[in-house]
């Protein structure tokens, strides 16, 4: 009993830690498979988390902080796609520049606000969101994503502006439309999953908090090979890999001896690119990602 | 005016003198034609003479600068693709519009993601959300399989399209457009890509669909097929309609003569004979795989003399491509791809494993089929353009001053070469880009054939290329034949193969299957042996 | 055309990077003072102090010297690869691994070679530790068709914490609480210029300087120089030329991410003696906007990497002069240069073209 109750305790500190992810690996899904590269999820993330906390302490409310941190985030993907689809700026560059200025600029944001750089002050328990309200969001994003790529007519259309822009135009379906839905949906979902991480499973924003979760979750897509359910098998093994390396801290394991948890943490990258070697099987990615119309 | 409809028959098309200027170019002028309900119409024309243009006026993709286009008596009420597709015009694009990693069945889908019914009463219009409606794949199966039957297809439903070959692509088009309720269906070149007998299929096809009461504008430049099939044909030149006639009223020749604007005589260039040959590119037995273990040629018996022009003819994609990567082609296609068996010389020497840096120093010359993006660098002057394969002639020989690009001795012998080849304007700091096509082809043979090689491996060398130039290009061809060189030609035109080769080799599905002495030359055998038939 | 009369004198190549870089430095402090403002600093008050930060002292001159030589480094990194059409996102990576290994020269390596040897030893490392970094991108592009830039960030990931366990697992200084190397022998210490108080300024920027030059002659004066720009703009007819492309890419990827190895071995002889975690601190990541801004041109970097070392440095100043901006505005004030690099242009056309249609219907 005791054991099996352990099993469950870590089962759900998986699931805890693979919700934040899974919100912005399934972010980038809708945006790369629309044929928009997006490697700015990490800034998306950052400043979602950031807006939840420091709205959360304004207002004194946390859902309040996700409706804000849900608008940032569609302001901040309102931006991204006037500078990729609305200008063609090449997609990887504006991505950069948008995890710059979410570096930058949150520090300069929080030192006016609250007069501090390092982190937004501490939440009352009280007006945090209860920790298993992230697993409850991406399992809702992940139902409703899977049903939408693989059942819909809007899913067709976003899959083909990846995949043949000129035939969807050729319908009469705006690619410019479904790259537009599709980069708005990556920044809503990102920023939820970055809102998970500051109001729901820590008490405040700290400085750089999402620790390279948005590239993690774009490892997870290219993993996942743009897929909805493979992505969020892969996103799971990813948290799975963050608890072990928590878990086992100094612990000693029979074969292997003590596991350097440095190591453990760069599992997953260390996956991702033995699968673009093409030595662990192929991910193609959609034809036209990163071609601008 | 002969051809034109009665009065009785109602135009469903017109086009009233439209005109289409791009800045100082006029792509359309004055183009007048109209297309009658329920007949087979023909739009022929060179390169150039503004097909396109008409096409994409009459689906809303650009506006005529004059003029109107009528649809049913009144002036079109779309503005764009989707817009004509509500009003059932739709078109079978050269390029398929269609998704290689969707299934066949989600490429039929796209746009008409709620229908189960080919008839069009069965229609069922998109609500106020119609992203979120959910598609109902296995009821479209079903309706698909019934348009299929009547129409005599079998398409896979459930594979992906990368996976059907490019007759099947093709008539998924077809059925994307039926299924969408195109009554009024527009195909450009729809023949390019397939063979004889898959061409026959398809002009019965189109009859078919005729007999059904759609309307069929066919986009073409083979006169046969429209001679062939069509009811009544438009011929264009140099964006104006010559004129519109019924088919049964003219010949193959006829149309020809008022396509080109000139009576066209098959060419008779002079040309010299010569009895001892060298033998300069020799294949012996040559079967080839891809990495993936496709096949890519299969048991090429080939040869080529000095002074001799053999002509390679197939429909796309029989293999010409692959024998000429695997000759001379990029490294890198000759490193993912093995050769099986078999063996082929250059100047009789093994070239199996030629390196690149010894390649590029042998005597051959490449003019690729697809100029714009195989040949030049568009952005860059004639200069660069010059060096672009051949920089190791403006270095040194020895490490390490052959690293160091001497521009300035390019520059140098440039403008000889131009002049040479009549390149106008004879300006060696413009961009590429801003030449004709008919110069920028002659800038490349200048480029390659100034280096006087001893083998010239040349694709398509009139493909975009003005009626003036063309000759001068072929002329140019035969004199280097006559010099001694040894050419291997490629060509969609089967005129042009038979005018200029002394041999042509006929390819099909990778292997080669006929070969014709000059004098044995006949459209009808030739093209029966692309198709895979018996040539004889 | 124009581009030849300009091209004749070097002087007028000069005074169009700068205008193009002070126009940028223009719209970047506006924006910078912009933001300052916003949160209700004076934004002359910014500028000035951010100006002050960086000239105020020889040390500081020294200080932006040594920033802006470790910049020019890192964006060539970028800026090579780019002359050949592949992004090189991965410089901190590539810089942290070239840092590690003349960290470990230098911890290690035999204290009786001389001074000048000693230091080529130790940078020698870093540049191969950084090229062999790069070169798993490079391969994996080249060879496979991954795309680099998936595969840089990862590698970025994957060697901080590779680093990150081999010092703590094997050399962790004893002298030391937090995860660093022993320090180096004073014979790999790099010399600094004693006109700058103190500040690491070192010969290694005359170094970068040359690296500089000898990148434009490769690319202007060489056949591989004229190989690389056929490959960047159409694959297809540089194929048909018989370059090879996926050589070509592989080896100017390597040999880019390879000068990540001079500003890594830079870091640990010039100024910190010892390998740190946390030694590249996001150096390598300014390279790709310091590429950006200079446009690939030799000048337009060496001037783009001083101006975001004078941008770097000076901000410290803010932490003490300012109660209500960091040294962060910093980094808002890179990104926002090339934003505007990268957008003002497309911006002109989208706004040129969304007004004749307006003036045409």
């Amino acid at each position: 009993m005791n054991e099996f109750s352990a099993f469950l305790d870590l089962l759900l500190s998986v699931l805890r830690f693979s919700a934040p992810l899974l919100l912005a690996a399934l972010a980038g899904l809708y945006s790369e498979r629309s044929g928009v590269i997006q490697i700015s999820l990490e800034g998306f993330m950052l400043a979602g988390a950031f807006s939840a906390a420091s709205f959360a302490s304004l207002v004194g409310s946390g859902a309040y902080g996700l409706v804000f941190a849900i608008l940032v985030g569609l302001l901040c993907a309102l931006f991204y796609g006037f500078l990729v689809i609305g200008l063609r700026v090449d997609q990887i560059i504006a991505g950069t520049v948008i995890n710059m200025l979410a570096w930058g600029g949150i520090p300069v944001i929080s030192k006016a606000v609250f007069g501090s750089s390092a982190s937004t002050p501490s939440l009352d328990i009280s007006v945090r969101l209860p920790s298993w309200f992230p697993i409850v969001l991406a399992l809702g994003a992940i139902v409703f994503t899977t049903f939408l790529v693989r059942r819909t007519a809007l899913g067709l259309w976003l899959t083909f502006a990846g995949e043949n822009p000129d035939a969807l135009q050729s319908v009469g379906v705006s690619v410019f439309r479904i790259r537009w839905f599709a980069v708005c949906a990556s920044g809503v979902l990102a920023a939820m999953g970055g809102a998970a991480l500051s109001v729901c499973l820590s008490s405040s924003y700290t400085r750089n908090m999402t620790a390279g979760r948005g590239f993690m979750a774009l490892a997870a897509l290219i993993l996942g090979k743009w897929r909805p359910i493979e992505t969020v098998f892969a996103c799971l093994l990813f948290g799975a890999s963050d608890v072990l390396q928590m878990r086992l801290q100094g612990a000693s394991l029979p074969i292997f001896g003590a596991l350097p948890n440095q190591l453990v943490q760069v599992l997953p990258y260390a996956l991702t690119l033995f699968l673009l070697t093409g030595i662990i099987g192929r991910s193609s990615a959609p034809a036209k990602l990163g071609q601008p119309l | 005016m002969t051809g034109s409809p009665n009065k009785g028959e109602l135009s469903i098309i017109e086009f009233k003198n439209v005109t289409k200027r791009y800045g100082d170019v006029l792509a359309n002028d004055n183009l007048c034609f109209r297309v009658v309900k329920g007949e087979i119409h023909a739009i022929v024309g060179e390169n150039g003479a503004g097909k396109t243009t008409a096409m994409k006026l009459l689906f809303g993709l650009e506006k005529p600068t004059n003029g109107e286009i009528l649809f049913n008596g009144l002036p079109k009420p779309w503005s764009g693709p989707k817009g004509a597709l509500d009003h059932r015009v739709g078109m079978v694009h050269q390029h398929f519009m269609l998704s290689l990693s969707h299934s066949a069945l989600d490429n039929v889908l796209l746009g008409n993601e709620f229908r189960s019914h080919s008839d069009n009463t069965h229609r069922h219009e998109r609500g106020p959300l119609p992203g979120l409606g959910v598609i109902d794949r296995a009821a479209a199966t079903k309706g698909l399989e019934a348009l299929c039957e009547e129409l005599g297809f079998a398409i896979p439903w459930s594979c992906l399209v990368s996976d059907l070959p490019v007759g099947v692509q093709q008539q998924l088009e077809i059925i994307k457009l039926v299924w969408a309720g195109a009554d009024i269906m527009i195909f450009d070149e729809p023949t390019a890509v397939l063979s004889p007998l898959e061409t026959e299929k398809f002009l019965d096809l189109l009859r078919k669909l005729a007999g059904r009461g759609k309307t069929i504008i066919v986009i073409t430049h083979k006169l046969k097929e429209v001679k062939h099939v069509a009811d009544r044909v438009t011929i264009m030149r140099r964006g104006r309609s010559i004129e519109t006639r019924d088919v049964s009223d003219t010949t193959v020749q006829d149309m020809a003569d008022r396509m080109v604007g000139r009576h066209v005589v098959s060419e008779h260039l002079p040309r010299g004979s010569f009895a001892s040959n060298e033998m300069v590119i020799q294949i012996e037995k040559l079967s080839a795989r891809s990495r993936t273990s496709m096949k890519l040629l299969d048991n090429i018996n080939l040869s080529v003399n000095s002074h001799e022009v053999v002509g390679l003819a197939g429909v796309e994609g029989s293999g010409q491509l692959e024998l000429v990567n695997l000759l001379c082609g990029p490294l890198e296609y000759r490193r993912k791809n093995h050769i099986d068996s078999g063996w082929l010389k250059l100047f009789q020497k093994d070239a199996g494993g030629m390196s690149a840096a010894a390649f590029r120093r042998s005597p051959v010359a490449i003019i690729p089929s697809d100029r714009l993006s195989e040949a030049v660098l568009l952005q860059e002057n004639l200069v660069e353009n010059d060096i672009l394969g051949h920089d190791h002639e403006f270095a040194a020989l020895s490490f390490p001053a052959n690293l160091i690009l001497r521009r300035s001795e390019a520059r140098s012998k440039l403008p000889p070469r131009l002049e040479e080849f009549d390149v106008r304007p004879c300006d060696p700091d413009r961009a590429i880009k801003s030449f004709s096509g008919g110069n920028q082809q002659k800038f490349v043979m200048a480029r390659e054939l100034t280096r006087r090689p001893k083998l010239i491996i040349c694709g398509e060398p009139t493909r975009g290329v003005d009626v003036g130039s063309i000759e001068r290009i072929h002329r140019e061809i035969l004199k280097f034949r006559d010099e001694g060189a040894a050419i291997l030609l490629i060509s969609s035109q089967l005129d042009e193969l038979m005018s200029l080769s002394d041999r042509i080799y006929v390819m099909f599905q990778k292997s080669i299957v006929a070969e014709f002495k000059r004098g044995d030359f006949s459209e009808n055998s030739i093209g029966r042996a692309m198709g895979g038939g018996n040539p004889s | 055309m124009s581009r030849t009369s300009l091209n004749s004198s070097l002087f007028s190549v000069f005074l169009v990077e700068l205008l193009w870089i002070c126009s940028a430095l223009i719209i970047g402090l506006g924006c910078g003072g912009l933001v300052a403002w916003s949160v209700g600093e004076s934004p002359v008050h910014v500028i000035k102090v951010i100006l002050d930060g960086a000239f105020g002292t020889a040390y500081d001159v020294g200080m932006v010297i040594y920033f802006a030589t470790i910049l020019i480094c890192t964006g060539l990194a970028v800026a090579v690869p780019l002359q050949i059409g592949n992004f090189n996102i991965g410089a901190e990576g590539q810089t942290l691994m070239g840092a590690f290994a003349a960290g470990l020269v230098g911890a290690y390596g035999p204290s009786g070679w001389p001074n000048g040897f000693a230091v080529l030893a130790a940078i020698s490392a870093g540049i191969l530790a950084s090229g062999l970094w790069g070169s798993i991108s490079a391969a994996i592009r080249s060879f496979k068709g991954g795309h680099e830039v998936i595969s840089s960030i990862m590698l970025n990931f994957i060697a901080a914490g590779l680093t990150s366990w081999l010092v703590v697992a094997f050399f962790q200084a004893d002298d030391s609480q937090i995860p660093e190397t022993k320090t180096i022998s004073s014979n790999y210490q790099l010399l600094r210029f004693s006109i700058f108080d103190g500040a690491p300024a070192t010969m290694v920027g005359l170094v970068a300087l040359c690296v500089t030059i000898v990148f434009w002659l490769f690319l202007d004066k060489t056949r591989w120089g004229f190989q690389v720009k056929a490959i960047r703009q159409s694959p297809a007819a540089a194929a048909r030329a018989g370059y090879n492309a996926n050589k070509s890419m592989f080896w100017v990827f390597t040999v880019g991410s390879s000068i990540c190895g001079v500003a890594g071995a830079v870091m640990v002889l010039g100024e910190s003696w010892r390998f740190r975690l946390e030694i590249s601190d996001g150096f390598g990541f300014l390279g790709i906007p310091v590429a950006l801004l200079g446009r690939g041109r030799p000048l337009g970097i060496v001037l783009a990497a001083i101006l975001f070392a004078v941008l770097h440095h000076g901000a410290m100043l803010l932490e003490i002069e300012s109660t209500k901006v960091g040294r962060d505005v910093a980094q808002v004030i890179e990104a926002l240069i090339v934003l505007s690099v990268v957008s003002v242009p497309p911006f002109v056309r989208w706004f040129r073209t969304k007004f004749s249609i307006g003036l045409q219907s």
